[in-house]
């Protein structure tokens, strides 16, 4: 079976179409035994009280904006390569989805320093980071967005998120040393509390929830993309026949 | 080493196969299954109306825009040849002026006579005057280039290629209306500076909507809403009806 | 032509061009040195306030002039047709580029390093961090370039042009701004700036030898 059948949106669209409720079950089951578990059963924490708690969605969202950007880029690759339509359907359809994770790890970063440090917002050294993969985000959505040719948007945004992710380090250890310079690592919410195997646990189903959730997000996404795109052609047209 | 009209060796065109080009942009299919040869000694008038892909053609020969399918050989080679090795070989004149407005005539010709490699650096100065005397703007010479009409920058567009008639490196002419704005001086112009190239063992492929007709060479036309995607054809032929 | 005749061919005509439009380059002092006088006015002019806030003022100004002066980079040449041009004449496009980026730095970069020294002043800055800010700024004015040629060159011909090319350029300009103002604030604080400078360092050799190719590359898929 040759496996880049699967690169034509005609095969890989009613694909996407019977994967779709599985990734979205899981989502949903991860979800409510991470929260159980996060919010249910994991013990309070000395320090910090219930407030902790949020770090069973801030810690999962951050680790997925980035995870979600890595797999952009993967598919840039094969854009920019290959000239391959449906990796570059399948950047549009994860875009939105990470910039998502990455508003929602600053909220939550948000909702837990006040309480536990007083502030709305500290620049430490991951908000800030997730604060510019955010921006990275909504410049790729913009740029492919302002061009009009689908072709020239698809590798512009290609080359854009290539050059984004080898920048994407290099932000993040100037950020974290920009931020050991000037405040010293008294104020950070990276000082997670020590783990108990059991938060542990929630922070693993949270996050395998986040990517269900984000795959089954991207399958429903690429599906409009596609039609979108393939409009004019027959099997399109067979569909809504 | 000055190049002497007399002994300059014929164009060393070897001749240009097009096979079973298809050109798709954004996601409208301009063209499909085209195919055409070029010889020395011949000219190919692109004839079709507006939108039939005239310049993406000229434009794809060049790897400026990407052939969705299809391949180009160069003279009796058996191997495709790469669109930009044919830039190499190609003078090309688009459908925007090509000349920055801030500078004068004698100096846009330097610079693009200069990146064409026609221009050698004795007998240079000469060379500039003969061909803006050839092409009718000796007088225009030191004006810039914003201030002169539509008419004299595109014969300051031909002063470029009469000043490559002198060197050998570049025989295939590729023209995207070079007709435009001029009048019946300038037409003559041209046709005078095809004529000579041709009969020196050059090619030439012209987009345009007049019958320009050197008095050299042997003048090919290639149709190319006859290779439209079939349901646009017949979309044509009912509006017809 | 070889590289470096195609080097030498877009350094001369940028710089000619640039001769002719000598008021881009009072523009870009102009919004060089209102930009910094903000400051002052707006937080007040208290000596020990305006030496604590100089270095990033400063760099902050800078970064900002030389990302306001990058869409002429090649818009120009997009529309009148100079840069169709370029790309089919069969020459290797990056030292095309390169040569325009130089004579970008040369342009843009340079004015606003010779006047870097006074504004120092203004904000009364040691003496002592004089030739770390002008350092800094040389050695990061050519990266700021290099990324935003490369933002420029994939925006080409956008309708809302400048604004999204802020939004491009600004995520992967925080790590120059980092190092290069962390450099003057290093020397101000009687550290030493050597890290900082060299990680600058380090960042221009990567753009000379990379934003060349890349920008070509994203030139090649917007004239598309």
């Amino acid at each position: 079976m040759n496996p880049f059948r699967f690169a034509a949106p005609p095969v890989f669209y009613p694909l996407a179409g019977r994967l779709l409720p599985w990734f979205t079950a899981a989502a949903v089951l991860l979800a409510v035994a991470g929260l159980y578990v996060g919010f249910g059963i994991a013990p309070t924490d000395f320090q910090q009280g219930e407030v902790y708690r949020i770090i069973f969605i801030h810690v999962p969202s951050a680790w997925m904006a980035m995870f979600i950007y890595l797999v952009m880029a993967g598919y840039a690759v094969l854009t920019l390569v290959w000239r391959s339509k449906l990796s570059a359907m399948m950047c549009r359809a994860l875009a939105p989805t990470g910039a998502i994770m990455a508003v929602i790890a600053l909220l939550t970063g948000a909702i837990w320093g006040k309480p536990t440090w007083g502030a709305w917002w500290v620049w430490d050294a991951r908000l800030t980071s997730t604060l510019i993969l955010l921006f990275l985000y909504l410049g790729y959505m913009a740029l492919v967005a302002a061009i009009d040719d689908t072709t020239r948007a698809d590798r512009a945004g290609a080359l854009l998120l290539l050059v984004g992710v080898v920048n994407v380090p290099i932000i993040y250890f100037s950020v974290r040393w920009w931020n050991t310079l000037h405040q010293g690592a008294s104020v950070s919410l990276t000082a997670s509390p020590k783990m108990a195997s059991t938060m542990l646990t929630g922070m693993l189903l949270m996050s395998l929830a986040a990517w269900m959730y984000a795959i089954a997000a991207a399958l429903h996404r690429v599906r409009s993309i596609i039609l979108q795109r393939e409009r004019h052609t027959r099997w399109v047209r067979q569909l809504f026949a | 080493m000055s190049p002497d009209a007399a002994s300059i060796d014929p164009a060393s065109f070897g001749g240009l196969t097009a096979s079973s080009l298809a050109l798709i942009r954004g996601e409208r299919t301009l063209f499909v299954d085209l195919s055409f040869s070029l010889a020395p000694g011949e000219l190919l008038r692109l004839l079709g109306p507006n939108g039939s892909g005239k310049s993406s053609l000229l434009r794809s020969l060049l790897g400026l825009t990407p052939l969705a399918r299809g391949q180009l050989f160069a003279g009796p080679a058996k191997s495709p040849v790469l669109p930009r090795e044919l830039c190499e070989q190609a003078l090309y004149q688009g459908h925007a002026h090509g000349a920055k407005g801030e500078l004068t005539a004698i100096e846009n010709l330097t610079l693009a006579a200069t990146l064409d490699g026609s221009l050698s650096a004795d007998h240079a100065g000469q060379t500039l005057e003969a061909a803006l005397d050839e092409v009718g703007l000796a007088r225009q010479r030191h004006i810039e280039t914003r201030r002169l009409s539509q008419g004299q920058k595109q014969r300051l567009n031909l002063a470029r290629f009469a000043i490559a008639l002198r060197a050998t490196d570049r025989p295939l002419w590729l023209m995207d209306e070079p007709s435009a704005a001029l009048d019946a001086g300038g037409l003559t112009v041209l046709e005078a500076l095809l004529g000579r190239h041709l009969a020196r063992g050059g090619a030439a492929i012209i987009a345009t909507h007049l019958p320009i007709a050197p008095h050299q060479g042997i003048l090919r036309d290639l149709q190319l809403d006859a290779f439209a995607p079939r349901r646009v054809r017949e979309g044509l032929a009912e509006l017809a009806q | 032509m070889t590289e470096l005749g195609a080097i030498a061919w877009a350094l001369r005509r940028d710089l000619t061009l640039a001769m002719r439009r000598r008021g881009d380059i009072l523009n870009v002092l102009g919004f060089f040195v209102l930009a910094c006088s903000m400051f002052p006015l707006a937080i007040g002019p208290q000596r020990e306030w305006l030496q604590r806030i100089g270095p990033g003022v400063i760099w902050v100004a800078a970064l900002l002039s030389v990302m306001l002066a990058l869409p002429r980079l090649f818009e120009h040449d997009h529309a009148d047709g100079t840069l169709d041009a370029m790309v089919a004449s069969g020459r290797p496009l990056w030292a095309l580029v390169a040569g325009k980026l130089i004579a970008a730095w040369l342009v843009t970069a340079l004015p606003l390093l010779a006047l870097t020294p006074a504004l120092a002043l203004a904000f009364n800055l040691p003496t002592s961090t004089l030739p770390v800010l002008v350092g800094s700024l040389l050695l990061g004015t050519p990266v700021l370039i290099g990324i935003g040629a490369i933002t420029s060159a994939l925006a080409l011909g956008l309708k809302s042009g400048p604004v999204l090319m802020t939004l491009l350029c600004l995520p992967l300009y925080v790590p120059v701004l980092v190092f290069g103002a962390g450099a003057v604030e290093a020397q101000a604080a009687g550290l030493s700036p050597l890290a900082h400078l060299a990680l600058l360092g380090a960042g221009m050799l990567a753009v000379l030898l990379l934003a060349p190719l890349v920008a070509a590359l994203a030139l090649r898929i917007s004239v598309e």
